[in-house]
């Protein structure tokens, strides 16, 4: 049995301590370099989403024209975010709208039995705009665009003033009015659970998309009528039907050039 | 203090306790020749903040969910008490500013009730501000990471910039060595611009949304400073026949005239601004369907029997009751009007909410705002802070000329 000198010792747990010391180092560099992956308080920094890669830039392409309006997007949402259904909280509002029309004002929102064969539907959520109004709104800098895309807020940060809502065209952002209460074993762990206090928002379901995976409404749909993919990528999905027909957004001329595709 | 000085306190306020601090004369003495009836109304004061105090612990531990903001009506009367209690503030500033800028000295009596008025208002609305959010203690990124696209910097900014003002001008005039005139003029000066950079962006946070089509109108800005006028001048008055009754100051039937001239000048001001808002969003070649059919909602929807009363009450009527000169000179009417625009101006800010509110940007979602016991518990204790502080400056501070 080969017996370990003192010297060879101390030159082990150097190594060993030194790789520590840089391998923390590293991670506190790269949480430095990319905060905008991280919620950030004062005290500590927590992750809470892998850090978005340059390379990418997600979007969404919705079928209004196969879209039966039956909301089951909206629930699948709800339960995967760790959303309080009796908050209600709904990331995905849907619109029902009379055939030829499109006037959101006319619209119902609360309509029971579909599809009817009279009516479309449209649903609305976050539309990760590029240029956001919400972003610009926020006071604190606690909300902001991802290089792929997503618009992200930081839960830790957030003043909960709620002039990010008031900014917003869309009707995304909600407000937790009161602390959630959700049941231990339905709590998604790859989402944080957000306090009282603090606005939320769609986030294109930023845990699964980040590793590679679709987002929970598109995987919902029984129509199929939402796509979901990487803008930069020529292969994808989203990106051939924005090359293939004709596509529009939503409320375009407030030029929030929004991440949200329609087609029918 | 000089003998002559201290006599004049002395026969002023039938008590000679003064002490100097900071240069300015404190009647500590005041308190004891005070009535039980003062008493009585500290008292229920203090009740009214400590029942405030209560809701806020209870809005604290259970959320906002306990007033009645939702996602549909965000803002409620705690912004509306901003804007409402900024605007007041702002009534004040403009008799004392125009006492110094454009040679008003009939206001001069009331320069310092004036300046009092804006810093209690100021005041307010900063604690209506704080009570709307959950996690004040947040606002240290206000300081951290400004984001200067945002006009909640600026409103921010200038609310607190503008109490300090208000201090400092309070200060400045209640001292016993008066400054030199030009610094007078300086202050006003700097007073007033200070005014209009709060009020311009106050009326921001609503004037910059593009997603609120009715906030989003260049006319926000004006029509925001001259309703702030309205309601500050009216206030004014009524605080000015209120110590006229309950203290010993008095002041010149003259200067209620002027201020009265005054209110009526503001109030066509105001309405002809509301005129050329309401016009401009129905005039065929300019109405769009989003406008037309949220500004609908005041004149024949839901929110008609708040709009319409507004109209008259903070409007037409008591702009008819100064606009006569017969009636001018009345002090029944001086008051009458007074209240009605103080009143008429605190719904037309409750209008305003709704005018971004009423109608989702995304479709007709269930909007139905009642503000709930604990904000009304909050707010009737925001107004007793300002009115302790009113009261207690009343008794400590030279509030009055002394000619």
């Amino acid at each position: 049995m080969a017996s370990i000198s003192r010297r060879e010792a101390i030159k082990i747990i150097g190594v060993g301590a030194g790789a520590l010391v840089a391998g923390n180092l590293a991670w506190v560099v790269k949480a430095l370099a990319s905060d905008e992956a991280t919620i950030r308080t004062l005290e500590k920094t927590v992750w809470y989403a892998p850090p978005p890669s340059s390379n990418t830039k997600y979007a969404m392409v919705i079928d209004v024209k196969a879209c039966i309006g039956c909301r089951r997007c909206a629930y699948a949402c709800v339960n995967e975010n760790n959303i309080d259904p009796n908050t209600g909280i709904r990331y995905i509002q849907l619109l029902e709208l009379e055939k030829g029309k499109s006037e959101l004002e006319l619209a119902d929102p609360y309509y029971e039995k579909a599809p009817k064969k009279d009516k479309w539907y449209l649903p609305i959520q976050c539309m990760q705009c590029e240029n956001a109004p919400c972003v610009k709104a926020c006071p604190v800098q606690a909300t902001w665009s991802d290089p792929d895309g997503i618009v992200v807020i930081d839960y830790n940060k957030c003043i909960g003033c709620r002039n990010c809502m008031a900014a917003c065209p869309y009707g995304a952002r909600h407000f937790n009015w009161k602390e959630p209460e959700l049941e231990k074993q339905n709590v998604n762990k790859d989402v944080p659970v957000r306090s009282t206090g603090v606005v939320e928002k769609c986030t294109f379901c930023i845990h699964r998309v980040r590793e590679g995976k679709t987002t929970k409404c598109t995987e919902a749909c029984p129509v199929g009528a939402r796509k979901f993919g990487n803008l930069y990528d020529p292969e994808s999905s989203v990106r051939k039907i924005l090359e293939g027909q004709h596509v529009f957004r939503l409320k375009e001329e407030m030029g929030t050039e929004p991440l949200i595709y329609y087609v029918g | 203090m000089s003998d002559d000085r201290k006599s004049r306190v002395k026969r002023f306020l039938g008590v000679s306790r003064v002490k100097r601090f900071l240069g300015v004369d404190v009647t500590t003495g005041e308190f004891l020749t005070a009535g039980y009836r003062y008493w009585a109304w500290l008292g229920a004061l203090v009740l009214l903040i400590i029942g405030g105090l209560v809701a806020w612990a209870f809005q604290a531990s259970y959320g906002l969910i306990i007033t009645g903001q939702r996602d549909t009506f965000i803002w409620g009367l705690y912004i509306q008490g901003y804007l409402y209690f900024v605007g007041l503030s702002a009534g004040g500033l403009v008799i004392y500013a125009s006492v110094e800028l454009f040679g008003a000295k009939q206001f001069k009596p009331l320069a310092r009730i004036a300046v009092l008025q804006a810093m209690v208002c100021c005041l307010m609305a900063i604690i209506c501000i704080v009570s709307d959010l959950e996690t004040p203690g947040r606002i240290i990124w206000f300081l951290r990471t400004p984001n200067f696209a945002s006009p909640f910097i600026y409103t921010g900014s200038g609310v607190t910039i503008y109490l300090a003002l208000t201090v400092i001008d309070l200060w400045v005039l209640t001292k016993v060595k008066k400054v030199s005139q030009n610094t007078a003029l300086t202050l006003t000066l700097i007073a007033l611009t200070v005014a209009i950079y709060l009020h311009s962006t106050t009326a921001w946070v609503l004037s910059m949304e593009r997603a609120r089509e009715l906030w989003h109108a260049a006319i926000m800005v004006p029509i925001f400073l001259s309703s702030a006028m309205v309601s500050g001048v009216g206030l004014l008055i009524l605080i000015a026949y209120f110590f006229q009754r309950i203290t010993r100051m008095r002041f010149p039937q003259r200067m209620f005239y002027s201020m009265s001239t005054l209110l009526a000048t503001l109030i066509a001001v105001d309405m002809f601004l509301l005129f050329i808002e309401v016009l401009s969003v129905l005039w065929p070649t300019s109405a769009s369907p989003g406008h037309v059919i949220r500004l609908m909602l005041f004149i024949t929807g839901r929110y008609a029997p708040i709009f319409i009363p507004e109209v008259l009450i903070f409007g037409i009527v008591p702009f008819f009751m100064l606009a006569i000169r017969k009636f001018r000179k009345n002090p029944v009417m001086q008051i009458a009007a007074s209240i009605m625009v103080v009143i008429g101006i605190l719904m037309k800010r409750f209008v305003l909410l709704a005018m971004g509110f009423g109608l989702s940007p995304i479709g007709p979602f269930k909007v139905n705002y009642s503000p709930g016991l604990a904000e009304i518990m909050i707010i009737l204790a925001i107004c007793a802070v300002g009115a302790l502080v009113f009261s207690l400056a009343l008794k400590l501070l030279p509030l009055e000329e002394l000619e």
